[in-house]
């Protein structure tokens, strides 16, 4: 993956992925006037549809909700996951031992975890962050595994050879390897989360961005499933932006 | 007295092949001891058993009288191995136990010796194939060490840079006077750089000749006199560096 620096490219380059997002914005105008029905709002009309829920304070009420569930579960899947795929990538018995488990559990369909935590746990908030959590939990540890197996011996010796704490050995030799794979894992898992969080919302709460849907279908609100669906995804991209790219940077700033 | 002495009864690895047996050595304290032996016989294995990262041998190691868990043993590897995430300066310093101004005052006074002074916020990536080693060798001296243990550390370096190396590394151990281990498989190299070669057989590995230098320092790996012991040793013993002190092949 070649990485220019912002600096060298040209301009279109620059600013290609704003100007992706702009052609599909007018693209879907002009399709909304051509259709000019009720089932396809026009983006303007969603971007106002936006501003009046906000206004009324119920999008941010909503949103801050999912965001903590999202949070919450995200930082559950990811240690778990995380400690799982470490022990399994770099233990011949763990790994042979979980392996079935884990397949299992990554091909089990979202839906039934929901469903199962609900009844088993009743329709509470902690049953629909463990039903999330336990979806996401497999990829993080596939992910990560795969990453404590690419372990460089050498380095390690090199770290025992030198007599190195047994800190200094897990931050400075070994995690630092891990890094990419920690952050592929946290990447994919936000994405990932945050949409089962919907639908577990959908499904059994009576809060947050997935309940609001589910209410906006039954009255065929579009336009409004579409502002709250547009907000939520504004949210991610500032997680992105502001959060993981500029961490990627620094954690990269070795790689010349 | 303080020494390396070095017992290793057995050393045999898992799929059954033995490398070392009855590998007797003692090093004495500053002293520069060469190793040589064909490839493969174990000469890495031997100089992880010295640094304690290898405890599945029979026979015992002991530094300074005692069992070699000294914490301050340090290592030149074949690579370089700078962590490729840290600076030059970030590197040197994860080796230190303690960090303080004499250690940084340390580390730049040895920087400036091996002349990377202006590269110390450098990653390793940026830097060439014998500034690397430069690190390494910072690295290996930063804590003072009583035992040096070096595996061919100037290999795969082109003639000059490798030159230059050997000088730097003569002048610290001048300075610090700590023992040296140095493994190598080029005779001509041993012998400019050692105060005594252990020639090892092929496998299993045992110490077949154990040979004083005479010639004074300094030396360099062209000197006239280097050829000539290099190439009285090799008539003596034809077979020498394939680990046999026979006349003949084959026998």
């Amino acid at each position: 993956m070649g990485i220019r620096s912002n600096s060298e490219m040209p301009f279109y380059l620059k600013w290609a992925r704003s100007i992706s997002l702009l052609v599909f914005v007018i693209l879907w105008q002009l399709l909304a006037m051509i259709i000019s029905s009720e089932l396809l709002p026009s983006p303007i009309q969603v971007a106002v549809s936006m501003w009046e829920h906000l206004q009324s304070g119920e999008l941010l009420m909503h949103l801050g909700i999912t965001l903590r569930r999202v949070a919450i579960s995200f930082v559950i899947a990811m240690i778990i996951g995380v400690a799982l795929g470490m022990l399994m990538g770099s233990r011949n018995v763990w790994d042979r031992f979980l392996d079935s488990i884990i397949i299992l559990a990554l091909n089990i369909p979202a839906l039934v975890t929901i469903l199962l935590s609900y009844i088993w746990l009743g329709l509470n908030d902690t049953a629909a962050i463990i039903a999330v959590a336990i979806n996401k939990i497999p990829m993080v540890v596939i992910a990560i595994r795969e990453g404590a197996r690419a372990i460089e011996i050498k380095y390690m010796d090199l770290g025992k050879v030198y007599r190195l704490s047994r800190k200094d050995l897990f931050f400075k030799v070994y995690l630092p390897q891990l890094y990419p794979y920690l952050f592929g894992a946290a990447r994919n898992g936000l994405a990932l989360i945050w949409k089962i969080v919907l639908v577990v919302e959908l499904l059994g709460r009576s809060d947050g961005v997935g309940f609001q849907l589910g209410t906006f279908f039954q009255f065929f609100d579009i336009t409004s499933i579409l502002a709250y669906s547009f907000a939520f995804a504004l949210v991610i991209f500032a997680i992105e932006i502001f959060i993981m790219r500029p961490m990627e940077v620094k954690l990269n700033r070795w790689r010349q | 007295m303080s020494s390396l002495l070095i017992d290793i009864e057995n050393k045999t690895f898992d799929n059954g092949t033995c490398t070392l047996s009855e590998l007797h050595l003692d090093v004495k304290q500053s002293e520069f001891v060469a190793i040589v032996g064909p490839s493969g016989t174990g000469k890495t294995t031997l100089l992880n058993i010295i640094a304690g990262i290898d405890h599945e041998f029979t026979g015992s190691i002991k530094f300074n009288e005692k069992v070699s868990t000294d914490k301050k043993i340090s290592f030149m590897f074949q690579d370089a191995r700078l962590l490729p995430w840290l600076t030059v300066q970030q590197n040197i310093e994860l080796v230190v136990a303690e960090n303080n101004q004499e250690v940084q005052a340390r580390i730049s006074n040895l920087l400036m010796k091996v002349g990377l002074q202006d590269v110390r916020d450098h990653y390793p990536n940026q830097l060439s194939g014998g500034m690397k080693r430069r690190v390494s060798m910072v690295r290996a001296f930063i804590n003072q060490p009583p035992l040096l243990l070096m595996d061919e550390p100037f290999q795969s370096l082109d003639a000059p840079t490798a030159n230059e190396l050997r000088l730097m590394l003569f002048e610290l151990w001048k300075e610090t006077k700590c023992t040296i281990v140095f493994v190598t498989h080029s005779l001509r190299e041993a012998l400019t750089m050692s105060d005594r070669v252990a020639f090892l057989s092929s496998c299993p590995a045992q110490v077949i000749l154990d040979y004083e230098i005479e010639i004074p320092r300094p030396r360099q790996l062209e000197d006239e006199k280097i050829t000539m012991l290099h190439t009285n040793l090799l008539n003596q013993y034809p077979q020498l560096l394939s680990g046999s002190l026979e006349k003949k092949e084959g026998l």
